[in-house]
C-alpha cells in the first residue's frame, strides 16, 4: 500500500477524534534547496508533528524558505503556496500531505443525513471545506472532484473485497449506455457495463480512481473511497468532437482490448454520419459495409454474416426476435434510427446466452426514453417521414420513447410515366414504443412494442406484404452488488403474404405466419474482478403456419390450400464465464444445451429407409395429437473465445464456436420477388449445425485514433437445406422431398482499415469470403454438381465498402460511399432439350453463373443548423445522389415463359442517380 | 420538469424519378452455341423387336424452332461382349431404327453414337430390365367440382410378382377419330364433281400423337410392386379427342432407381416456371457421355428392357352429355349448275366445295356448297385412313 493510500486510511480513522487538540509549535532554519523529504525530517525533529505523505508527489517541489520561528501551518502554506499540494492537520499532530485534493479529517456535516437513504444511501461526498486548509485555487465542484464514499465504514461484517456497482448514464437524458469502460489503472481491471448501463466492479478495500469512457461521451474518473459494498451512478456527458486537436486517452476501450472478437458494435452517432439512399440513417445498410458482412443483392431481405445464410442471423430488436428487418426492396432496414442507441453484431464469439442461429447475432438496441425532459424529432424526405417522441412520465423513474416512420412512395411510384411500373405501389411503416420504469434500487421494468409493415406491387399484379409485431416486457432484479437477473418474456410475429387479384377467377391470397412465445431467464453473478459467470435458461415457443392458399374474393375458384401448421418448443441452457487471467489474457468459455422438442398435432410423413425422401418413397402418414412430443432434438454448443494483448496498442484474438439452428429457410429465388419458406426441424428434417473458428489481429495507431484489424475464419456446417433439382417449394405439404440436407464449409478473410476521429474519417473494408455445400449422399436424392462442393447461393468472394466523411466545420460535412461486391451466384437455363417426348430444361451446373457485380456509389452532403446549446430545435439538411453512377444494378434475375420461350429478365430498381434531400429536426 | 411544445416543420420534398426497369437478362452463357446432343429411346429387349433411338440438338431458349434432328450419325448397340447391332437413320427426323433383334436379356448393353462432326459418345452400360405385363387400362368419368366440369381420367394398372420392377415409365400414344361438320359423297377433279369411292371420304379422319409429359410411377414405398390406378391421361368435358371414339396405346418401360431418377428430373424441368409456384431449376445427369471431348455435355438416359403395351377405346357414347361435333362456321350457299354439265365446277371462291345436289323441281338441280374444312376432317388434321388396329 502505498503511502497515500495509507495516509487516506489513517486519516478516516482518526478523524473522529476532536481536530482542536493541536498545540503550538515553532520551526526555524533556512530550508532553501532542501528536497521536501529533508524537510519534513527536520520538522519532525523540530516538533511533534508527524507528516504523511507520497514522495513522488512532492519530489519537485522546489523550496525557498527561510524560518524564523514559524508555525507549521506557515511553513506549509508558504512551501505549497501556487502548487495544487495541500495538507491536512489532524489530531495527534498528524500531517497529511496531498497533491490536488486535501484531505478531510472530519466528518461532513450531512453524514447522517437521512434524506441521503435511498437508491444511493452509501454514496457521500466531500469536499475540501475544512476550515483548517486554504483552498488555494478555486476547484470547480465537479463529480471528478469529489470523493465518493462506497458503502459504509461502520458496517460490521465488511469483507475483504467489497462491490461497488451501478449504472452508467448520459447526464442530459438519463439513457443507460451500454458497453462503457469502467477501469482501475492500479489494479489493471477493465469492465464494461451491460445493456442496462450496469456494471460491477470488486475492490480493495480503499481509495481509488476509477476511470470511465465511452465512445461518444466524454472520459470522465471518479474518486471513491470504498469502505463496504455500495452503491455509485455515474453519469457521462456528450463528447462534442473538437475539429482540429482530438485527444485520445490511451486506456479508451478499444478494439484491441476488448475480449470478444469480431464483434461489431456500432453507436447511433457512427450509424448516422453514413450516407444512404435519401438520407436516412440506416442500422442495416451500415452493417452491410462493415467486413464479412454482405447481403445477396440489392433489395434481399437481411444479410449475410461470413458466408452463411440469411436466415442464420437472429436478429435481436431490444431481445424481440425479428424475421424480416428490411423495408421496401431491402432498402431500408425496419428499424427507425432515432429510436436505436446502439447496434452490435456478433459474427464469431457469440456469447453463450444467444442461440439458435448459426452466423450470427445482430443486437439492436432501443433508447431508453429521456428521463428528464420532453423531447423529439422528426425528419422529411422524398419518401419518408418520421416522427419521434421522449421523455419522461414520472420524472427520474418512468421514461418513455416513442416513434413512428412512413413512407408515401406509392404516390412517386406514379409520378414514373409511361413505364411497366405505374402499377406498381410499395409503402410501409414502423413503430415503436419503450418504457422503462426504475421501480427501486433493485427493481426495473422495460416494456417494448414493436410493429413494422410493409406492401409492395412490382407488376401491377401480384402484392407481397409483409409484417413483425412484437412485443415483451422485462424485469431487471438486483439481488446484490454482484448478481443480477433480467427476466424477459415476450411474443413476436412475422407474416408473409403473397396476393394476386388481377385475374378475378384466379385471385388468390397465399400468406403464412411464424409466431413465437418465449421467456428468458438471464443471470450474471460476478464473484470478483476476474470471473463475470453468466447463466440462464431461454425458451422458445413456435408455432409456424406454412402456407394458406385462399381464394380473394366472391369470384375466385381457387381452392383453400393449408399446409399443417408446425409447432415445437426449444429451450437452452447455459452457463458461461468471461475470465480475466491477467491485463493481457482473457477468456470466455461458455457451453449451451439446446433441448428441441416437435411437437403434436401434426402429421409426419415415414419414409423408406436408405431412399431418398421422395412422394414415391412414402410408407406412412402417422398422426400426432397436439402437445405430443414427436422427436426431440439435444444438440450441446460450445463457445470459447481469448484475447491477448501485445502491447497496448495490438492484440490477438481467437475464437472457437459450435452453433445449432432449429428453424429453417428455404428461399425460392427464381421468382421476381423472392420468396422464403420457413420451417421447423421435424423428423425428418435434422437440426443444421456449425462450428467456426477464426484468428484476429488487431493493431492500432496513432493513439488509438486509427483502427486496423484483419481476421481470419473457417466454418463447417452440417444439414444446411438446399432444395433439390426441381424442388416445388411453395405450398408443399411434403417439403422434406424437396430439400437435402448439405455439409457445408465456409472461410474468409477480413480487412478493415478504420479512421475514427479527425476531419477525414471513415473505413474502408475489404472481405474475401467463400461458401460451399456438397451433396455427395445418392441416397439423398440427386448428387449436385456430380457431388462436388458448389458455391452456395449467397457465395459473394470479394467485396469492398469505402465509408468517407470528410468535415470542413462543425455545421458541414461531405459523405461518400462506394460499394463493390462479386455478383451472386445462379443457375442458368441454358437450353431446350426434348426427352420422352417432352420439351425440357438444360440448367447449367448449379450455381455455376453469377449475375453482374453489384457497384454503387453514394454521395450526400449534411448541413446542421448551428450548436448554440441552448437553442429550442436543432435541425439539420442531409442532400446528395444515391447511386452517381447510374449503374443498373439487379434486384432480382429471373426466368419467365412467355410465348413458349424461355426468357431472362434483370430487374433493377434503383437503376439510376437518384438525388435526394431529407430535413430532420429535433426539439 | 419542464416540458417543451412541439414544433414539427414540413417540407415538401422534390419529386423524384424512381428508375426502375427491367431489361433481358441474356449473359454470354445463354447466347453460346448451346446445341448439345440429346439421346432419346430405349434398347428394346423384348424378342424379335427392333429399338428406335432418337437423336436431336438442344435448341438456345430463344432459338424459333426447337426440333433440330441429328442427321448422318452412325449408332451403334453394343453388347458387354462386344457384339454391335446397328441402328439405321430413317431419314430427315433424326430416328434410328435398328432392325428386329433378340438381344440376350443377360447381357449390359450400351449405347455408341458418332456424330457427324466427330464425336464419339457412349452410354454407361446398363442391364436390361424385363417389364411386368400390363394389367389392365381403365378409365373413369369424374365430376370435377372446382373447375365445374367433368373429367376422363385414364388410369394404368400393373404389378409384378417378383417385385423387381418398382419404378415405371410409360408413355402413349393416342388416335382419336374426328368427323368434319358435313358429310359429302362428293370429290372435285380436273373442275368436276364426282361421286367418290367410300375410302375417299373425308368425312371420318384419326389424327394421332404422341405423349407430350413424362409419366412415371414407382411401389418402391409399398409392401408388394403394385401399381395401382396411375393416372395416365386427363381430358376435360368436351374435349374435341373424345368427340368421336378415342384410342390410347400405353407403352410401359421398367426402370431402374437412376433411370427413374433422370426421368423424375426431366418432368420437372418440362414445367413451366417463373412463376410463384414454379419450381426449383434442377440438373439433367444422364447415363450419356462424350468420350472425345468430356467437356461437350450430352444429354439423355438410355436403359435397355423390354417393352409392354396395351390399347384401351373410349366411345363419346359413353360419355353423356360430351359433345359429339365441334361447332364450326359453315356457311352454306345454293348455287346454279351449269345447264350443260350439272357436274362442272367453276365456282370462283376456291374456299368452298360441293356438298351436295339440291335436287331442283323442275331440273336443273342447284348445288349446296359449303367451305372445304367443313366438309374435309383432314383440316383439322390427322388422315382419312382408318388405322389397321380401329375397332
Amino acid at each position: 500500500m502505498s503511502k497515500i493510500q495509507l495516509c487516506v486510511f489513517l486519516c478516516f480513522y482518526l478523524s473522529y477524534f476532536n481536530v482542536s487538540a493541536q498545540r503550538q509549535e515553532l520551526i526555524s532554519g533556512n530550508f532553501t534547496g532542501y528536497q521536501f523529504s529533508r524537510l519534513v525530517q527536520e520538522i519532525e525533529s523540530q516538533t511533534s508533528y508527524h507528516i504523511y505523505y507520497d514522495s513522488t508527489q512532492t519530489d519537485s517541489l522546489e523550496i525557498v524558505l527561510n524560518a524564523n520561528q514559524l508555525s507549521l501551518r506557515q511553513v506549509l502554506d508558504t512551501i505549497f503556496k501556487n502548487t495544487n499540494i495541500y495538507y491536512a492537520i489532524a489530531t495527534g499532530n498528524n500531517v497529511f500531505i496531498s497533491k490536488r485534493y486535501s484531505i478531510q479529517t472530519t466528518l461532513p456535516k450531512n453524514f447522517f443525513d437521512p434524506q441521503m437513504s435511498g437508491t444511493d444511501s452509501a454514496i457521500k461526498t466531500t469536499f475540501n471545506s475544512e476550515d483548517a486548509i486554504a483552498p488555494k485555487t478555486n476547484l470547480k465542484i465537479s463529480p471528478e472532484n469529489k470523493l465518493f464514499d462506497i458503502g459504509s465504514k461502520n458496517e460490521k461484517s465488511v469483507s475483504a473485497k467489497p462491490t461497488m456497482a451501478g449504472y452508467v448514464r448520459d447526464i442530459k437524458t438519463g439513457e443507460a449506455i451500454m458497453g462503457a469502460s469502467i477501469s482501475i489503472d492500479t489494479l489493471s481491471i477493465t469492465k464494461s457495463t451491460d445493456q442496462f448501463g450496469y456494471y460491477s466492479l470488486t475492490l480493495p478495500r480503499g481509495r481509488h480512481i476509477i476511470r470511465i469512457s465511452s465512445a461518444g461521451m466524454k472520459d470522465t474518473r471518479r474518486q471513491v473511497m470504498v469502505y463496504s459494498d455500495g452503491k455509485l451512478n455515474i453519469e457521462l456527458e456528450e463528447f462534442v468532437a473538437s475539429l482540429k486537436a482530438v485527444t485520445v486517452s490511451a486506456d479508451k476501450t478499444s478494439n484491441t482490448r476488448s475480449v470478444q472478437m469480431g464483434v461489431s458494435k456500432l453507436n447511433i452517432q457512427s450509424i448516422k454520419q453514413v450516407p444512404v439512399v435519401f438520407g436516412e440513417a440506416d442500422v442495416l445498410r451500415v452493417l452491410l459495409t462493415l467486413p464479412g458482412v454482405t447481403s445477396v443483392g440489392e433489395g434481399s431481405n437481411g444479410f449475410n454474416v461470413r458466408g452463411g445464410a440469411a436466415d442464420q442471423n437472429l436478429i435481436l430488436y431490444n431481445d424481440a426476435t425479428v424475421y424480416n428487418p428490411s423495408h421496401m426492396f431491402g432498402f431500408f432496414s425496419a428499424f427507425d434510427p432515432d429510436l436505436v442507441k446502439s447496434v452490435e453484431l456478433y459474427k464469431s464469439a457469440i456469447p453463450e446466452k444467444y442461440g439458435g442461429r448459426l452466423s450470427s447475432v445482430l443486437d439492436v438496441d432501443v433508447k431508453d426514453g429521456n428521463n428528464k425532459k420532453w423531447t423529439g424529432s422528426a425528419g422529411i424526405s422524398p419518401l419518408t417521414s418520421k416522427f419521434s417522441i421522449e421523455g419522461p412520465i414520472q420524472k427520474d423513474k418512468t421514461s418513455v420513447i416513442a416513434g413512428f416512420r412512413t413512407t408515401y412512395s406509392d404516390w412517386l411510384l406514379h409520378q414514373i410515366p409511361s413505364s411497366d411500373y405505374t402499377n406498381s405501389t410499395a409503402n410501409f411503416y414502423d413503430a415503436s414504443l419503450h418504457i422503462s420504469h426504475i421501480i427501486n434500487a433493485k427493481n426495473s421494468l422495460y416494456l417494448m412494442g414493436y410493429l413494422s409493415s410493409d406492401k409492395f406491387n412490382l407488376d401491377g399484379d401480384t402484392t407481397y406484404a409483409y409484417a413483425n409485431r412484437n412485443a415483451n416486457i422485462k424485469w431487471k432484479h438486483n439481488f446484490n452488488n454482484s448478481s443480477y437477473a433480467v427476466f424477459t418474456s415476450g411474443i413476436d410475429h412475422y407474416q408473409y403474404s403473397v396476393s394476386s387479384t388481377s385475374v378475378p377467377i384466379n385471385a388468390y391470397k397465399l400468406s403464412f405466419d411464424i409466431n413465437q412465445l418465449y421467456l428468458r431467464a438471464d443471470f450474471i453473478y460476478s464473484p470478483n474482478n476476474k470471473n463475470t459467470i453468466s447463466y440462464g435458461l431461454n425458451s422458445v415457443y413456435y408455432k409456424l403456419h406454412p402456407g394458406t392458399l385462399s381464394p380473394d374474393g366472391s369470384h375466385s375458384l381457387v381452392q383453400t390450400n393449408t399446409v399443417q401448421q408446425e409447432q415445437a418448443l426449444e429451450t437452452a441452457l447455459y452457463l458461461g464465464d468471461q475470465l480475466t487471467i491477467s491485463q493481457n489474457l482473457s477468456i470466455s468459455a461458455g457451453v449451451r444445451y439446446n433441448i428441441y422438442n416437435y411437437l403434436g398435432p401434426s402429421q409426419v410423413n415415414q419414409y423408406v429407409p436408405g431412399l431418398p425422401r421422395e412422394t414415391y418413397t412414402i410408407t406412412d402418414t402417422v398422426f400426432y395429437n397436439g402437445g405430443k412430443i414427436i422427436k426431440t432434438y439435444t444438440l450441446p454448443e460450445v463457445r470459447l473465445s481469448a484475447r491477448y494483448s501485445i502491447d497496448n496498442s495490438s492484440s490477438l484474438k481467437f475464437s472457437f464456436n459450435t452453433m445449432a439452428q432449429f428453424i429453417h429457410v428455404i428461399s425460392n429465388t427464381t421468382n421476381i420477388s423472392p420468396t422464403d419458406i420457413w420451417k421447423l426441424s421435424d423428423p425428418n428434417i435434422k437440426p443444421q449445425q456449425g462450428q467456426q473458428i477464426s484468428f484476429g489481429f488487431y493493431k492500432n495507431f496513432r493513439q488509438n485514433s486509427i483502427e486496423t484489424s484483419i481476421e481470419v475464419y473457417y466454418k463447417k456446417m452440417q444439414d444446411y437445406l438446399d432444395y433439390k433439382s426441381g424442388a416445388n417449394l411453395v405450398l408443399n405439404h411434403h417439403i422434406e422431398t424437396d430439400v437435402f440436407e448439405t455439409q457445408g464449409k465456409a472461410y474468409g478473410i477480413e480487412f478493415l482499415f478504420k479512421k475514427t476521429t479527425g476531419k477525414l474519417n471513415g473505413w474502408i473494408s475489404y472481405t474475401y469470403s467463400r461458401t460451399f455445400l456438397k451433396q455427395d449422399d445418392p441416397l439423398a436424392g440427386e448428387l449436385v454438381n456430380n457431388g462436388n462442393y458448389y458455391p452456395a447461393s449467397f457465395d459473394k468472394p470479394n467485396m469492398l465498402n469505402f465509408i468517407g466523411n470528410y468535415r470542413f466545420s462543425h455545421r458541414y460535412s461531405m459523405s461518400l460511399n462506394i460499394v463493390y461486391s462479386t455478383g451472386r451466384p445462379i443457375t442458368l437455363p441454358l437450353a431446350v432439350v426434348q426427352q420422352g417426348g417432352a420439351s425440357t430444361l438444360y440448367y447449367s451446373d448449379r450455381n455455376q453463373y453469377r449475375i453482374p457485380d453489384y457497384f454503387r456509389t453514394d454521395i450526400s452532403v449534411n448541413m446542421d443548423g448551428n450548436h448554440k446549446l441552448n437553442k429550442k430545435t436543432h435541425n439539420s439538411w442531409s442532400a446528395g445522389i444515391y447511386n452517381v453512377t447510374g449503374r443498373q444494378n439487379a434486384y432480382s434475375v429471373y426466368f419467365v415463359q412467355q410465348n413458349g420461350k424461355v426468357k431472362g429478365y434483370q430487374l433493377s430498381i434503383f437503376g439510376a442517380p437518384i438525388p435526394f434531400i431529407t430535413y430532420n429536426i429535433k426539439f | 420538469m419542464r416540458e417543451r411544445r412541439m414544433k414539427y416543420l414540413l417540407i415538401a420534398g422534390i419529386i423524384l424519378n424512381l428508375s426502375m426497369c427491367r431489361k433481358i437478362y441474356d449473359p454470354p452463357a445463354i447466347k453460346a452455341s448451346n446445341h448439345f446432343l440429346a439421346v432419346d429411346g430405349i434398347i428394346n429387349t423384348e424378342a424379335f423387336s427392333s429399338s428406335t433411338i432418337t437423336l436431336t440438338r438442344s435448341a438456345n431458349l430463344l432459338d424459333s424452332s426447337l426440333d433440330i434432328p441429328e442427321l448422318n450419325a452412325q449408332v451403334m448397340i453394343l453388347s458387354a461382349n462386344n457384339i454391335s447391332f446397328p441402328l439405321f437413320d430413317t431419314g430427315s427426323n433424326g430416328i434410328y431404327v435398328s432392325a428386329p433383334l433378340t438381344l440376350d436379356p443377360n447381357q449390359q448393353y450400351h449405347l455408341s453414337v458418332t456424330t457427324s462432326d466427330g464425336n464419339k459418345y457412349l452410354s454407361d452400360p446398363v442391364t436390361p430390365k424385363a417389364s411386368p405385363q400390363i394389367d389392365s387400362l381403365t378409365w373413369l368419368l369424374l365430376n370435377n367440382p372446382a373447375a365445374g366440369t367433368q373429367v376422363v381420367n385414364i388410369y394404368i394398372n400393373t404389378h409384378d410378382v417378383t417385385n423387381n420392377t418398382r419404378y415405371y415409365r410409360w408413355d402413349y400414344t393416342e388416335t382419336w377419330q374426328h368427323q368434319s361438320p358435313m358429310q359429302t359423297f362428293w370429290g372435285l377433279k380436273n373442275s368436276l364433281v364426282y361421286p367418290i369411292d367410300p375410302s375417299e371420304s373425308t368425312f371420318n379422319c384419326w389424327s394421332t400423337d404422341n405423349s407430350s409429359s413424362i409419366i412415371l410411377g414407382s411401389s418402391i414405398a409399398l409392401s408388394s410392386d403394385v401399381i395401382s390406378h396411375a393416372l395416365i391421361a386427363s381430358f376435360t368435358k368436351n374435349d374435341p379427342k373424345m368427340d368421336v371414339d378415342y384410342s390410347i396405346l400405353v407403352r410401359q418401360y421398367p426402370l431402374d432407381f437412376n433411370s427413374y431418377k433422370y426421368w423424375l428430373t426431366i418432368q420437372k424441368n418440362s414445367q413451366s416456371l417463373g412463376g410463384l409456384f414454379d419450381i426449383q431449376p434442377s440438373q439433367i445427369k444422364g447415363n450419356i457421355n462424350c468420350i472425345t471431348n468430356p467437356n461437350n455435355p450430352a444429354l439423355g438416359y438410355v436403359s435397355a428392357s423390354t417393352i409392354k403395351e396395351q390399347r384401351l377405346f373410349i366411345s363419346n357414347q359413353s360419355l353423356p352429355g360430351w359433345n359429339s361435333n365441334p361447332p364450326l362456321n359453315c356457311p352454306i350457299k345454293d348455287i346454279a349448275t351449269n345447264p350443260i354439265n350439272p357436274f362442272i365446277w367453276n365456282y370462283p371462291d376456291t374456299a368452298y366445295q360441293l356438298w351436295y345436289f339440291v335436287s331442283n323441281l323442275p331440273p336443273p338441280p342447284i348445288m349446296r356448297i359449303t367451305y372445304k374444312d367443313c366438309l374435309d376432317c383432314r383440316f383439322q388434321g390427322g388422315t382419312n385412313i382408318q388405322p389397321p388396329f380401329w375397332q
